[in-house]
This record gives structure tokens, sequence and C-alpha cells, in this order.
């Protein structure tokens, strides 16, 4: 009887098998069927079976069998490679996965990362701690060259704990390696990961197909269902074809499993062409429910909230819970006198709620002092569609929490066609205009009059509606005054509604009693650490009182200009780059690098030099440093790479001159050639030799491994990439200074933690003198569409409105990462202090927190940077013991 | 159809031959670590390798290399010696992520499937290396190892230090042959060699030696069964000293003066690393055991000391 069942199976599995595989070329599948002999079924050739090894095991699933892989390195399914498995032009490998756990944190950075897929080394799909999903193939070319080509998905896009289809697709002829998750782009790529070269052929190899964990990575634990391999690219439409009839299995069992989803399950199921997309957010949506009834205690409140770190690794988006600590729990944020601190929750609406607002009472000490509630600000972190971070996946379309807003309804958005709309505010009322139309633009500061571009945000926080499980965040931001008297603060945070209070957030106020100071060097505290950033403005209106102002960098008003330069200033930025785009003495060449065609001198007329005065007067004004002045100078005052001492000297002097006369003192730095390598950067040498020779100093921007050549020919490099010791001490061993940049670039909006950590105790531990990365708020097109730039997110920290700018965390981590420089700073103050001090009690607290501050090291795994300013102000109060707390 | 058997029974056993293969035999004294080969005693007796060849095009290089291999209770050894005719012209290192500038010797082993462990150690004593995560999961992320490198007038020799713990083998029920290949760069002569010839990347397996471990002597077996079983001495000192100079273990160290103090005292003493090393797993797990808790009460004592009235 059992005989006759198997064989029964087999008939039935050998016809479905021969269906697919005459619609679309099946070269391998397997749903883990076995032999007699216990060898795993490849369907599509069955004298080739393959083996489980160590821990590996088959098991039921919804759909079927799964293979089960217990998050041990060594175990995994091992198919021997056949002659239909050799496809070097054209292929698609898809398979259902669903990993138990993400990658192990404690593994050293290059470990954190789980192989589930893959033939011989050069062929790979992997899952990173930060779920997203890669694929890579390394592709020898006719030279022997290894060619490498790599795509990776959006941060957040794999969802532990549900069924998820995974299809990768690699096309010689179409050009392109994709990955499909749950049958939709989520990532692409055309050329070589290092190189423009175009995807290649693959080699021909018989190296066997692995379901289960790289050697290079961390162990996989999970399941991993069905497997087929195509040899063509599969389309979408032909990856949720193939795989309907598991999508449907999947979707059948949670209509079982989750009845406050059976409505929406059973419309999911009477449509004739279900997408597997659905199908996991079904089980997204089940697996929420779960979790959040386990939150929520079953309460039947309308709403809960949790407490979230602003500045964390993590972001939140609609269908993000908080941590299950965090729960109700109050709002405790210590800050400095004068000191911006932001904090965060997360509100979780159990119904939907009309008009909700969050109102924050007046801050109260126990002995009565008060701060109003004014001192904070309150935004909401608005989810908005993006485009891909990569170049290659600017097409991709993704969620993610990009603006602090006031007024939630700034940009709306169509979260089912993922697309947004900006409000624009006419004095004859509101219109919304579609910001998601695909570009090819790389057009930078184009003018967007404001005029006919009324973008406003409310100056306090709006009420919205709030709808059943869609989680939404707030930040907020506190300053106590200069005068704050120090202690505990408490205030009530209350969650209203148009029906009254439906909760109270604690919240708990530490004002330090102190201020921070000016950030210095971590190396000498007598050296100021500049705070910088790359900032585009040109004020060619400046001087026109009705001028309409632009949402880009071109044509700000000077209500415009003020306000970003006040933005900046309460960011901690004292020494923006002044200023990417003006009129000032230098050499033009005729034609862009070519000594040959000759050049002639830029007329600076009366006008020029009084737009650059009143610039300057304004930059003072708002609190701006300009001794040093770190001026851009187009390179050299144009001179560039193609300077000759003997012909361009005395013009250069002059040029000099005029410059210094004009500013009115000579702590200048003029910038040198951006990024230049190579020839272009050994044939500045002899301009800036001459330059500082005449007393003008030079700052430009290189590589980092550039340094070493640099140091001793200019005054201050900003190097790019991760900063180090090596380099910071090659520039101070020959008298200069350095900065750091791009590390990363501003764009990448929604994340303040690698800014923060970077730009503050990173730059801060290597000993830099100061951060300027690029930039403040570049745009190319329309500064709110991020799809019409093609090449990357605009390089911006903010975006610009009619009346100022709009925050995003990203900007916000720049901020705490230089407020973290300033509280180093002000601990070693303190510990300089306590050395001179007659206490031995206090020298020894000194000594012990100098090693402290000495041993920070932000590469250590899981390097905490709020943590760890907490201990640098534990150690401040510890050595100003007796003031008051 | 019998010449053609015949035909590949030569090839096979013609290329079997062309194998190259070092034995390393176990060594009760460990070499010191200071890139002195020379009178070191226990390498007085270890006999050299014979010679490079270029890569891709083979020959001998005009930069030679040999080496001298052994084995202790605990580790492999592997002396380089690299003749450089002009050793003044050696490539700066200011960039040593890019090893591949630089002048290095590169030490591939396979000692477990899918395990190929590449170490590159410079002639200006700076090191990387390519770990396998399995490697790297097997043995808890302990892959520590160390090398050591001098410069003379007319070569410069590079001594590296690889734990068993790390290799995961050794060779107890027998002789233990390890697909490995040692490679150099020198930057003067531009040029690439290796010790078994490589047509292609130094990475290709095919073109690996074997290193051969002898059979470890029945009086050192069990020492040698110990070192499989915990983590090397180099990775057992390099976790003390970073413990020793994080803050955020001085609680802990506070708590347990007397388990801080015998780890001190080894660290102290390079020369009872090796003998203690049993010691410094047994101290650094009660720490290890401890800190968790520490770094909560710390935390809560912070909470404590800027959120309550």
């Amino acid at each position: 009887m059992r005989r006759m069942h198997w064989k029964h199976l087999a008939a039935l599995a050998a016809s479905w098998w021969l269906f697919c595989a005459e619609a679309q070329q099946i070269v391998f599948e397997t749903v883990f069927r076995t032999n007699e002999s216990g060898g795993v079924m490849n369907e599509a050739d069955p004298g080739s079976p393959g083996k489980l090894e160590k821990e590996a095991k088959i098991v039921d699933a919804v759909f079927g069998k799964a293979l089960s892989l217990p998050g041990d390195i060594y175990s995994r399914a091992v198919f021997p490679a056949t002659d239909k498995m050799e496809l070097s032009n054209e292929l698609t490998i898809g398979m259902w996965v669903k990993c138990d756990s993400l990658p192990d944190e404690s593994a050293p950075k290059n470990k954190r990362a789980c192989g589930f897929f893959s033939r011989g080394w050069n062929w790979r799909a992997e899952l990173a701690k930060n779920r997203r999903v890669s694929a890579q193939f390394t592709v020898r070319d006719a030279d022997g060259r290894d060619r490498y080509f790599a795509t990776f998905s959006e941060l957040r896009d794999m969802e532990p704990g549900i069924w998820n289809h995974i299809a990768v697709t690699y096309s010689v002829s179409g050009g392109k390696l994709s990955i499909y998750l749950n049958g939709e782009q989520k990532a692409s790529r055309d050329s070589d990961v290092y190189r423009k070269v175009k995807l290649l052929p693959l080699n021909l190899r018989r190296d066997p197909l692995v379901l289960g964990s790289l050697p290079f990575y961390s162990p996989f634990a999970g399941m991993i269902g069905r497997t087929r391999m195509y040899a063509q690219a599969l389309t979408p439409e032909q990856i949720n074809a193939q795989e309907r009839d598991i999508a449907l299995r999947i979707l059948k069992q949670y209509a079982a499993d989750a009845p406050e989803l059976k409505a929406e399950i059973e419309a999911l199921l009477a449509q004739k062409n279900l997408p597997l997309s659905a199908v996991a957010g079904i089980q997204k949506k089940a697996l929420r429910l779960r979790e959040n009834r386990q939150l929520s205690g079953g309460s039947s409140a309308p709403l809960y909230y949790g407490v979230v770190n602003p500045m964390g690794p993590e972001t939140f988006l609609p269908d993000s819970l908080p941590p299950k600590d965090s729960i109700n729990w109050p709002l405790r944020i210590v800050a400095a006198k004068n000191e911006f601190e932001p904090a965060s929750f997360l509100v979780c609406p159990q119904r939907d709620i009309p008009g909700f607002l969050p109102v924050l009472s007046e801050f109260r000490t126990k002995d009565g002092k008060t701060l109003p509630a004014s001192i904070a600000d309150i935004r909401i972190v608005k989810v908005i569609v993006q485009a891909g971070a990569d170049t290659a996946n600017r097409h991709i379309r993704a969620l993610k929490p990009v603006l602090l807003l006031h007024d939630d309804a700034l940009v709306k958005v169509d979260y089912e066609k993922m697309e947004n709309y900006l409000r624009l505010s006419f004095p004859d009322g509101e219109k919304y205009q579609w910001i998601s139309k695909y570009g090819d633009s790389f057009r930078f500061e184009e003018y967007l009059s404001a005029k006919e571009n009324p973008v406003h945000d409310a100056k306090t926080i709006r009420p919205i509606s709030l709808k059943k499980h869609f989680n939404r965040q707030y930040w907020l931001t506190v300053r106590p005054p200069a005068d704050a008297a120090p202690g505990l603060y408490h205030a009530t945070l209350q969650l209203n509604s148009e029906g009254g209070t439906l909760a109270a957030i604690p919240v708990r106020l530490r004002v330090l009693p102190f201020e921070l100071p000016v950030p210095k060097t971590n190396y000498d505290l007598n050296r100021r650490f500049f705070t910088g950033i790359y900032y585009r403005h040109n004020w060619h209106n400046l001087f026109d009182k009705n001028a309409p102002g632009s949402l880009t960098s071109r044509g700000r008003n000077e209500r415009q200009f003020r306000a970003e330069l006040r933005n900046l200033r309460d960011h901690g930025v004292s020494y923006p780059t002044i200023v990417m785009a003006f009129n000032l003495p230098r050499w033009d060449w005729n034609k862009w690098g070519s000594a040959e065609e000759g050049g002639k001198v830029n007329t600076v007329t009366d006008q020029d030099r009084a737009y650059f005065r009143r610039c300057l007067q304004i930059l003072r004004e708002e609190g701006m440093e300009t001794r040093p002045l770190f001026l851009h100078t187009g390179g050299n005052f144009g001179f560039r790479h193609l300077y000759k001492s003997a012909e361009h000297r005395g013009l250069l002097k002059k040029m000099i001159e005029e410059t210094h006369a004009l500013i009115g003192h000579k702590d200048i730095e003029f910038y040198g050639v951006d990024e230049a390598h190579g020839p272009y950067l050994t044939a500045q040498f002899e301009v800036w030799r001459d330059m500082r020779e005449m007393g003008a100093e030079v700052f430009t921007t290189s590589v980092r491994t550039n340094v070493q050549q640099i140091a001793g020919k200019i005054s201050t490099v900003i190097a790019s990439g991760v900063p180090d010791r090596l380099y910071s001490g090659d520039m101070h061993a020959r008298g200069g200074r350095i900065w750091n940049y791009a590390n990363p670039q501003a764009g990448q909006k929604e994340k303040p933690f690698p800014y923060r950590v970077n730009f503050g105790f990173g730059v801060y531990t290597a000993n830099y003198d100061g951060i300027a990365t690029y930039a403040y708020n570049v745009s190319a097109a329309h500064p709110w569409n991020d799809f019409d730039n093609r090449v990357e997110p605009d390089l911006a920290f903010v975006i610009g409105t009619a009346d100022g700018v709009v925050d995003t965390p990203s900007w916000e981590g720049y901020r705490e990462g230089i407020d973290d420089i300033r509280y180093a700073t002000k601990l070693r103050e303190e510990i300089g202090k306590a050395g001179k001090s007659g206490s031995a009690e206090k020298k020894r607290i000194a000594a012990a927190a100098d090693g402290w501050l000495d041993k920070i090291n932000v590469h250590t795994p899981g390097f905490d940077p709020e943590w760890t300013r907490l201990q640098v102000i534990e150690w401040i109060l510890k050595l100003t013991e007796g003031a008051e707390k | 159809m019998k010449k053609i058997l015949i035909l590949v029974f030569l090839c096979a056993l013609t290329c079997h031959a062309a194998r190259k293969e070092y034995m390393a035999e176990y060594s009760a004294v460990h070499p010191v670590l200071d890139g002195r080969i020379e009178g070191d005693p226990a390498w007085k007796n270890v006999p050299w390798s014979d010679g490079f060849e270029k890569r891709v095009t083979g020959g001998k290089p005009d930069a030679d290399t040999r080496f001298k291999a052994l084995y202790t209770d605990d580790a492999l050894y592997i002396a380089a010696e690299c003749l450089e005719p002009d050793m003044d012209k050696l490539a700066d290192e200011h960039n040593y992520i890019e090893f591949w500038l630089c002048d290095v010797v590169e030490v591939f082993l396979i000692p477990l499937k899918d395990e190929m462990i590449h170490l590159i150690y410079s002639a200006r004593n700076n090191a990387n290396e390519e770990i396998p995560g399995k490697t790297s999961v097997r043995t808890g992320h302990q892959t520590g190892w160390i090398a050591k490198s001098r410069m003379e007038k007319d070569r410069w020799m590079a001594e590296f230090c690889i734990p068993l713990y790390l290799l995961g083998v050794a060779p107890q029920r027998g002789d233990l042959a390890i697909p490995f290949n040692l490679c150099r760069n020198s930057t003067p002569k531009k040029e690439l060699s290796s010790w078994s010839f490589q047509k292609g990347s130094f990475k290709s397996e095919q073109g690996f030696g074997r290193m051969i471990l002898k059979k470890v002597p029945a009086a050192a077996a069990a020492k040698v069964k110990k070192s499989l079983s915990r983590p090397h001495w180099i990775s057992l000192i390099q976790r003390w000293r970073s413990i020793r100079g994080d803050y955020s273990w001085q609680d802990v160290i506070a708590a347990n003066p007397g388990v801080a103090a015998v780890l001190d005292a080894i660290e102290r003493n390079p020369a009872e690393y090796s003998v203690k090393a049993d010691v410094l797993a047994e101290n650094l797990a009660k720490l290890e055991t401890q800190r968790g808790a520490a770094e909560r009460k710390h935390r809560e004592a912070v909470m404590k000391l800027l959120f309550e009235d």
C-alpha cells in the first residue's frame, strides 16, 4: 500500500513538474521529497539527488515539505551540479525562505550576515543583520580578472518569522542582476561593483548547489521551501505566476489561523492574479497582530506607546512595534543648559483615533522650580516613499522615515501606489503637487520659486487622525534655557484626542549644572574642533527685499538664508564652507581644464563685493564663525592644477591681496582642487607652495590614503572615509589639521546613527580637527522629489521650504555627534581642573576618567554612543561633585 | 581503451608527483617569535623548504624565498626568509588595508573543509587576514594568531605562530596533510611568487601543496588534544588586554581582585603564556560570566543618579 501511494505521488509530482517545466524551463527543482534511499530529489533530474548534511532535516511546512536548518554552519542540503544547471548567460534562482533569527551580533562586523544559497564561492545569496538580502556573483573576464556583481536590497526588506519568496535573476542579454522579494523587484545592478563593466557570462563550473550556510558568514537558522532554478531570467509576472500555488496554500492556512484577517484573506483569495507580496503582507500583519496583543497586554485601551531611541540604528515604520521593555515607560532626557536633546516615542493605536495630539505640560522640580512647555518642540517622524539608496536601485520604491514635521499633512503619501504629494499653500487655497515623478536629472541648484512653490510646515505640532494598527513615531526636542536651574524636572505628555486624554507619558528631564563648551580636539584642549559642513548658497537675491526665494539653494532670499544659518547654528555648525557659489577674484580658463586655451581674470564687480560683504555680515549676525574663514575659490583661485609659478605668480598674489582686502583680515583658508588625485593632486603642490608663501592657507578634500603626500603642503585636509590616528598623526606632525567627510555623505536622511557615531566619537577619538561632510542642502532638480535624481539621493541633511528648512533624523544625528564631542571636551576640561586641584580624590577620579576617555572605541561591536555619553556625564558629575545635580 | 587508462593513470601519477610537500615535525621547544631564525634552538635542525617559483610564468624569482615549519603542542610555526636585493626599495605601508601593494608573505591553509585560512604579514610588521565565517563561528570568534618580521641587509624574515585551535585539527592519529601554500609579493622586483606553483590566483586550491604534520609523539598527545579544545593563549591574552583596558569592565575587575591579579601576573610574563593557557581561560570565563550583571548594575546606577529625585 505504501509503495502504491509513493508511486502515485511521484506520478503526480512528475506531471506537475512537466507542466511547469514547459511553461518556463526549470533546470533544478526540489520540493524536499526524498527517494527510497533518503536522497533529496532534484525533480528536474531525478538521477542526481542531493543529500542532507549534519543537522539539516526535512520537516512539514504549510505548503508541503521544507528544509529545516538549525543555525549550524555545517548543516545544509547539497545537490550535485547537473548539465542542465550549467547556465552561463541567463538564469533565475527562486526559493521560499523563512529565517528564524538574524545573524549573530557578537560576531566581527564582516561576519554579521548569513548565506542561504550558494554555488561555489562565486554565486551566493545572503541575509544581513540589517535584514538586507544580497545576491553576489564573481565572474572572471577574458583577461583573467575577477569581476564582482553584487546587489543589495534596502534595509529591513526581509521579515524574519514569515515565508518570503526570494528570487535572483541574472541576464547578460538583459544586462541586469536583480533581486525579487515576494515577486517585487527590490534591487538590481547592471555592472561590476567597482568599474563600469557590464554583466559577463558566468564561468561554467561544476560546483554543487548548496542550500544553507556559507563558509565566510554566520550560520543560517530557519527553513527553506521549494527551490527552483530556471534557464531564463524571469519577469516579476512570471515569478508571481510560478509561485502562486504555494502563496495560495500559505494564505489558506492563515485564513484559518488569523480570524481578524479573514475578510482580507478571502478578498485576496478571490483575486485571479494573487501577488506574492500580498501574501507576505498578510503573514506580516498576522505576526504583528500577535506581537501587538502581547505588547498591549490584551488591554482594551485605544492605544499604547513605547519609548524608542531616536538616535539608534533601528528605524520605525508604520508596522514597526516598540521594544517590549519600552512599553508605557517614561521619557527620560538629560540635557545641559542650552543644549538641544532629542527623545522619541511610538504611538500604537488599537482603533481609529481622530484629532490625536500630544500636549506637553510645564516642567516642574520637586522643590517648585519650573520650565515652560515651550522649551520642547514636538514633531512627527513622517514616513514617505523614497528611492533606493544605491545608484543601481534608484527605481526601487521603499518607505523611509525621513521628515521631521509639525504638520503631518505637508506631505500626503499614497501607500498603495507608493507616491508622495506635497502641499502648496497659496493665498487662495491649498493644492497638492505630485512629487514622485522619475527623472533623469543631475542638475544642481535649479531655481524653484518659493512663490510658485509655497511649501510651509507649521510652527508647532498639529493634530492628526490615527489609523488602527498604523503606528506613528513622534520626536521631542528639548532645549533647557541657558539660565535654567539644574535639577530633575517632571512633566506629562498627554496623548489627547477629540474625546479627551487617552494616555499620559511621564517625562523626566535632568538639566545638568553646566553649559556645553565649544568643541575642542581630543589631543589638545587648546585647539578648536571645527564643526563644518559643505553649504551651498547662491545669494543673488540677497539685496532684494521682495525676492520670492527658492526651495533650492539657488536664489534663496535673505529670510531663507538667515533661517538656514540659524538652523546650522542650532545644529552645532559654526564653520560652514563659505560659500559655494559666488563671484570672487579668480582666474577663469576659457575651456575647463585646458591650459592651452589660456584664460582670463574673472571680472568682480562692486556689486559682487557688496554681496559678499553682506553675506559675511549676515553670517556673523547669525552666529557663524568667520575667522578663520573657509572660503571656496574655485580650486586654488581657479588655477587648479594648471598653475605655472613663472607665469602666474604675480596674478596669484594680486588675487590673494584683493581677497584679503575684501574680507578685512588674512585668516582665510582658500579651497584647493576638490578630491584631486594622481597628477592632478601633485600638480597643485606648486600653487600651494606659492599661496602659503604669500600668506594664504589652503584647505581641500582628499581620499585619506593621500594624506601622507599632502601633509605639510596645506593647512587643512578634509579626508574621506573612516578616520584613523595614522592620518591625523601625519597632518599634525607637519603642522596641519585634518577634518573628515564622506563618512558618509549626507543623504541617508532616515539614519541618525551613523552620522552621530562617525562625526562624533568616531572623529574625536581619531584625533581629527573637524568635520565637513557634503552637504547641508544639495538637491538635483526638485528637493522634495527623491526620484528625479538618477544617480543618488540628494546629498542633503535638510529640505528647503519657502521660509526655512525641514529637518531629517540624519541631521539630528549630526548634531548629536557634535554634542558628544562637546561633552567629551567638557570632561577633558574638568579632568584638567581636577588635576590642578588640591584634592587627591579628585586627581584620582581625573586620572581614571582620562584613561577611560582614551579607551573609547567606536569600532567595538555594539558601540552605544548614548551610553558612552551618559558615562561622560557621570564622570563630569563626579569631578564637579558639590555642584547641584 | 587500455592505452587511455594507462595514460590517465600516468597523468594522475605525474600530477600527484608534482604536488609539493613539506614535512613539519613536532617540537617540544617553542620558537621565540622575534623574526630571528638563526640562533633559535627550536629552528636549529629544521630543514629549509626549496625555493619559490614566479606566479604564472614559473621559474626562479629574482627575489627568492624559502621557509621552515614545525608544530608544538599548541601551534604551527612557519618561518619565512625573503631574499631582497633592494631592501631600501620596500614599499611604504601607509594604507595596509591594501596589503597586496606591500611586501608581504601570505600563508594559505585549508585545515578543514570550506575553511581556507589566509594570513598575511608584511616586512614592516603589519598583519591582515581572511578568516572564514565557518572558522570564526567554530572558534567562537577566538581566531587570534601572531607573527613577527625583521629586516636584514639583503633579506627580511617573518615568523608566524598559527594556533592549532584556529586550525581545528592536529596529527593525533597519524600524519596530517593540510592543503597549504606560502606566497610572496616583492614590490622592488614587482614580482609575485609562491612555494607551490600558482598559474593564477594565489587562492587557487589546485595550486596548493601540502603541509604535512608528522604524527604527534605520544608524550605530547594530551597537550595537543587540550589545545584543540580551548582558545589559544594569543586569543586569551588579547581578550584580557581588551578587558583590562575597557572601563566598563572595571567594576567586574574590582569585584574580582584575585582573578585580575592572576591574569595580570600571567600577562606580565610572556614566557608563561603557553604553559598557563588553561589558567587564563578559566579566569577569563569567571569574569565574562559576571560582566553582563555588572554592566546592568552600572546602567541602573547612572539612571538612578540622573532620573531619581
